[in-house]
C-alpha cells in the first residue's frame, strides 16, 4: 500500500517536473500559435454557418479535411482546450517555482551575509582611495554614495562592508503575473460555463420578461442558473441621438424592472450598454414588428400572428421577408410578410415608410409557389384566395434588438487583466539590484565593489563605480577646500 | 491663404524629404564607415520629427481625432513614434546614432507609401467614440515602436558581431558603438516593455468590445494575431529568462518576431475581412 503512494507520488512528482520545464512551455507556446494561425485561415462556426457553407463550397476537397479535424470550431476543440489545460498547469507550476524562488532570493539578498561580502572581495572591482584614507572614512563615503543612488535607502553597514539592495520586491513581478494567467484561465473556463448570451427583440412599449422563451438566438453554458425573470421595457427609438456631436444611431429607451420597480434605465448604444448585476444589454440593430390577424366571414378571429421584419440592403425591397404561420382550424395558413423600405443610395433608412403599408403574400396548402405580393396598409384588410378567410394587417411598430449577456466573470477578469499588467509591469521596469563595497585588507586603502543587476544590465557595476569615484572626488575636493 | 489640409500635406512631405536625407545620410555613414555623418544624420531625423509634428497636430485640429483612423493616420503615427522613439535613445546616448540604419530607411518608405494613399478624414463613428479607444491604440503604437527599436538594437548586434568577427568595412562605425552586450540588454528592454504594452493594449481592446459590442473576445482575426503576437513575444522573453537566449540568438529572435506584429496590424486587414480592417482600409 505504502510502496503504491509513494510509486504515485513519485509519477506525480515527476509529470510535475516536466510540466514545469521551460521547454514544455516554448513548446506548449508554440504549439497554441499554430493552431491559432490555422484556425484564422479556416472560417469558424457550426457547419450551417454561412462561412463555412461558402468555405465548403469554394474547397470541396480541403472542406474534407478541415471537418474531419474540426478546424471550422478550432477554439472548442478537444485539442485545443487539451492544449489551453496543459499550458495553464504548466504556467501554475512556473508561478509556484517562480513564487519559492523570488521569496528565498527576497530574504537572502535583504540580509548581509559574510558570504557576498567575501565574494566581493574575491571577485569585486578594486576602487583604490587615496593614501591615508581609513576604513571608517572610506565605508561612510560608500556609504554615503551608495544612499543616493536610489530613493528610499537602505544601506546596512558592517564592519568591513556596505551593502545596498533595492527593487527586492521587483522578483516577485513575474510570479503575479503568472498567477494572474492562471486565474484567469480559470475566471475565464468557468464564464464560460456559467454565461447565457442571445439576442432578444424588445417590440416598443412592450414589457418582455428575461425568459427562455424571449430569445431568439440563444446560447447558454452548461452551469448556467437559468435566466433571472426581470421585465425589459423598450419605452422609444431616438433615431437623432447625437451625442458629443457624434451621431449614435437608432437609440433605444430601455427600462428595466423588477415587477413594477425601476431598477436601471437609459438610452443604449455602442459602448453605452445597460448594466445590472451580471447582465449586460447592448444595442444590436433595429427593425420592425408587424402583428396579423386571420378572421372567418362572422369577424371571428381564428388565428393571429407577431413577427419581426428586419431591415437588410441586400434584400430587393430592403428587408428580409417574414414567414408567419396564421393558424386555421382548416389549415395552416402560411404568409410572407415584408416592407417596401426606403433607400439612400444602396443603404437602406431604417424607418417605416410613411405608407405604412406591408406586402403580402400567401403559400397556399399543397401549392409550391407564392402569389404575387399585394401591398397592405396597417388596418387593411386581404382576402386569402381559396378560402373564406380574411388577412387583417394590425400593427406595424420598431422593434429594438438586443444582446443580453449574463456573465459574472467579466469584472473578476477585468480585476485579473489588471494584476497580470501590474505584475508584467513589475517584472519588466523593476530590476532587482544589489551593491556590496568591501574594504580591501590589503596594504593599499582600496575598496572593491560587486553591483549585480538582477535583469542583467551590463554596464550598471561600472556606473556604480563611477558614482563611487566621483564620491570619494567631491568628498576629497571639498575637505581639501575647508582645509 | 493655405488650407489647413494643404499646409498638412506640406509639413509632411518636408518630413518625408527629411527622413529620406537622413536615410542616405545613414547609409553613407554606415557603408562607407564615415562615423562623422551620423550624428547630422540624427539631427536630420529629428528636424523631419519636428515636420511631423507639426503637421499631426494640424490633422489633429482639422479632423477633430487623433491620428488612428485610415491607412495614411495610421503609418504616419507609428512612424512618427519610431523616429521620436530613436531619436530620445539617441539624445541619451549618442553611440546609439546607429541604429538609424534600420529606424530611418523603414520611417521614410512607410511615411512615403501613405502619402500616396487617402487622406480623406474619416469620421469617428459610435462605436469608435469611445476612452477605451484612445488607451487601446496608444499602446498598440507604443508596444510596436518598441519592437520595432528592439529589432534594430538585434540587427545593430548582428552586425557588430559580424564586423567583431573580421569584417573591417563594418568596424569603423560600429566600433563606437555601446559593445554588443549593451545592445543586447537594450534589445530585452525593449521586448520586455513591448511586450507589457502589447498585453495593455489587448486588454484594453477587451474591455472596448466587451462595452462597444457585449463580448471581450470573438475571435476575429486581428484579436487572434495580436494574441498570436503577444505569445511569440512571451516565448521570445521565455527564450531569454529561462533558457538563456543571449547574444546572438536572443538578437535573431527578436529580429525572427518583428514580422508577427508587421503582419497583426498590416497584413491582416489585407488578408482577412476584419473589424479593423474598416478602421485601417476604410472597407
Amino acid at each position: 500500500m505504502l510502496g503504491a503512494q509513494v510509486g504515485i507520488v513519485t509519477v506525480v512528482a515527476q509529470v510535475a517536473r516536466r510540466l514545469r520545464s521551460p521547454r514544455l512551455a516554448i513548446v506548449l507556446i508554440g504549439l497554441f500559435v499554430v493552431l491559432m494561425v490555422v484556425a484564422t485561415l479556416v472560417p469558424q462556426g457550426p457547419s450551417s454557418a454561412p462561412e463555412v457553407k461558402a468555405f465548403v463550397a469554394a474547397h470541396p476537397q480541403l472542406a474534407v479535411l478541415t471537418a474531419a479535424l474540426g478546424l471550422h470550431r478550432a477554439y472548442t476543440h478537444p485539442a485545443f482546450l487539451l492544449l489551453l489545460a496543459l499550458l495553464s498547469v504548466s504556467t501554475a507550476l512556473c508561478a509556484w517555482e517562480r513564487t519559492k524562488w523570488a521569496y528565498s532570493w527576497a530574504r537572502r539578498v535583504r540580509s548581509t551575509s559574510e558570504r557576498a561580502a567575501d565574494s566581493a572581495r574575491a571577485k569585486g572591482t578594486l576602487l583604490p582611495l587615496p593614501e591615508g584614507t581609513s576604513r571608517g572614512v572610506a565605508l561612510d563615503v560608500a556609504e554615503e554614495a551608495l544612499a543616493a543612488l536610489a530613493p528610499f535607502p537602505r544601506v546596512r553597514r558592517s564592519d568591513d562592508s556596505v551593502t545596498r539592495a533595492w527593487g527586492v520586491w521587483g522578483v516577485f513581478g513575474s510570479p503575479l503575473f503568472h498567477w494572474a494567467l492562471v486565474a484567469i484561465v480559470l475566471v475565464v473556463l468557468l464564464g464560460r460555463a456559467y454565461r447565457s448570451e442571445g439576442l432578444v427583440g424588445f417590440p416598443v412599449g412592450e414589457p418582455v420578461a428575461d425568459v427562455e422563451a424571449s430569445y431568439g438566438t440563444h446560447t447558454t453554458g452548461p452551469l448556467y442558473r437559468g435566466h433571472t425573470g426581470l421585465t425589459f421595457l423598450v419605452t422609444s427609438i431616438d433615431f437623432d441621438n447625437v451625442v458629443d456631436g457624434i451621431d449614435r444611431k437608432e437609440t433605444p429607451h430601455l427600462v428595466l424592472m423588477d415587477g413594477e420597480r425601476v431598477l436601471r434605465e437609459q438610452d443604449v448604444y455602442a459602448n453605452r450598454p445597460l448594466r445590472y448585476g451580471a447582465l449586460l444589454v447592448h444595442a444590436d440593430d433595429i427593425g420592425m414588428v408587424v402583428g396579423a390577424r386571420l378572421f372567418d366571414t362572422t369577424g371571428a378571429t381564428v388565428g393571429s400572428s407577431r413577427g419581426f421584419i428586419d431591415f437588410d440592403a441586400a434584400m430587393p425591397d430592403g428587408t428580409e421577408p417574414k414567414e408567419l404561420t396564421v393558424d386555421d382550424p382548416a389549415g395552416v395558413v402560411r404568409v410572407r410578410l415584408w416592407v417596401r423600405a426606403q433607400r439612400d443610395g444602396q443603404d437602406v433608412v431604417k424607418v417605416i415608410p410613411p405608407a405604412r403599408a406591408v406586402l403580402v403574400s400567401y403559400r397556399p396548402a399543397g401549392d409550391d409557389s407564392w402569389t404575387d405580393p399585394v401591398a397592405v396598409p396597417v388596418g387593411g384588410e386581404l382576402s386569402v384566395p381559396g378560402t373564406d378567410k380574411t388577412l387583417k394587417i394590425d400593427t406595424l411598430d420598431y422593434y429594438a434588438r438586443m444582446r443580453v449577456a449574463d456573465d459574472w466573470s467579466v469584472t473578476p477578469m477585468y480585476a485579473l487583466f489588471g494584476i497580470a499588467v501590474l505584475g508584467i509591469g513589475i517584472a519588466v521596469l523593476v530590476s532587482p539590484r544589489r551593491v556590496v563595497v568591501v574594504w580591501d585588507r590589503s596594504s593599499t586603502p582600496s575598496l572593491r565593489v560587486v553591483a549585480r543587476d538582477r535583469r542583467g544590465d551590463p554596464e550598471f557595476e561600472e556606473r556604480v563605480v563611477a558614482r563611487l569615484s566621483e564620491h570619494f572626488e567631491s568628498t576629497r575636493s571639498r575637505e581639501g577646500g575647508t582645509s | 491663404m493655405m488650407s489647413q489640409a494643404v499646409v498638412e500635406v506640406l509639413l509632411m512631405w518636408a518630413a518625408v524629404g527629411l527622413y529620406a536625407l537622413s536615410t542616405i545620410m545613414f547609409v553613407v555613414g554606415v557603408v562607407f564607415s564615415q562615423a562623422r555623418v551620423l550624428t547630422p544624420a540624427s539631427v536630420v531625423a529629428a528636424a523631419g520629427l519636428a515636420f511631423q509634428a507639426v503637421a499631426i497636430v494640424v490633422r489633429w485640429e482639422r479632423v477633430g481625432h487623433g491620428p488612428y483612423l485610415g491607412f495614411y493616420e495610421v503609418v504616419a503615427s507609428y512612424t512618427f513614434l519610431a523616429v521620436a522613439t530613436f531619436c530620445l535613445l539617441v539624445w541619451r546616448r549618442r553611440g546609439f546614432a546607429p541604429i538609424g540604419i534600420v529606424v530611418m530607411p523603414t520611417s521614410f518608405l512607410a511615411l512615403g507609401l501613405a502619402m500616396f494613399t487617402p487622406k480623406a478624414a474619416l469620421p469617428i463613428s459610435a462605436t469608435l467614440a469611445s476612452y477605451w479607444l484612445a488607451i487601446h491604440v496608444t499602446f498598440a503604437k507604443l508596444s510596436y515602436s518598441s519592437f520595432i527599436v528592439a529589432c534594430g538594437f538585434g540587427v545593430l548586434y548582428l552586425l557588430k558581431e559580424k564586423a567583431g568577427s573580421g569584417s573591417e568595412r563594418m568596424g569603423g562605425f560600429l566600433g563606437k558603438m555601446p559593445r554588443g552586450e549593451v545592445l543586447d540588454d537594450y534589445a530585452f528592454r525593449f521586448v520586455g516593455v513591448g511586450f507589457v504594452f502589447l498585453g495593455i493594449m489587448i486588454v484594453a481592446g477587451a474591455i472596448w468590445a466587451n462595452e462597444a459590442w457585449g463580448r471581450y473576445w470573438g475571435w476575429d482575426p486581428i484579436e487572434t494575431w495580436s494574441l498570436v503576437s503577444w505569445f511569440i513575444y512571451a516565448a521570445v522573453l521565455h527564450l531569454r529568462l529561462t533558457m538563456g537566449w543571449r547574444g546572438r540568438k536572443f538578437a535573431w529572435a527578436v529580429v525572427i518576431a518583428l514580422p508577427s506584429i508587421v503582419f497583426a496590424l498590416l497584413g491582416v486587414p489585407l488578408v482577412y475581412r476584419s473589424i479593423h480592417g474598416a478602421y485601417l482600409l476604410g472597407y
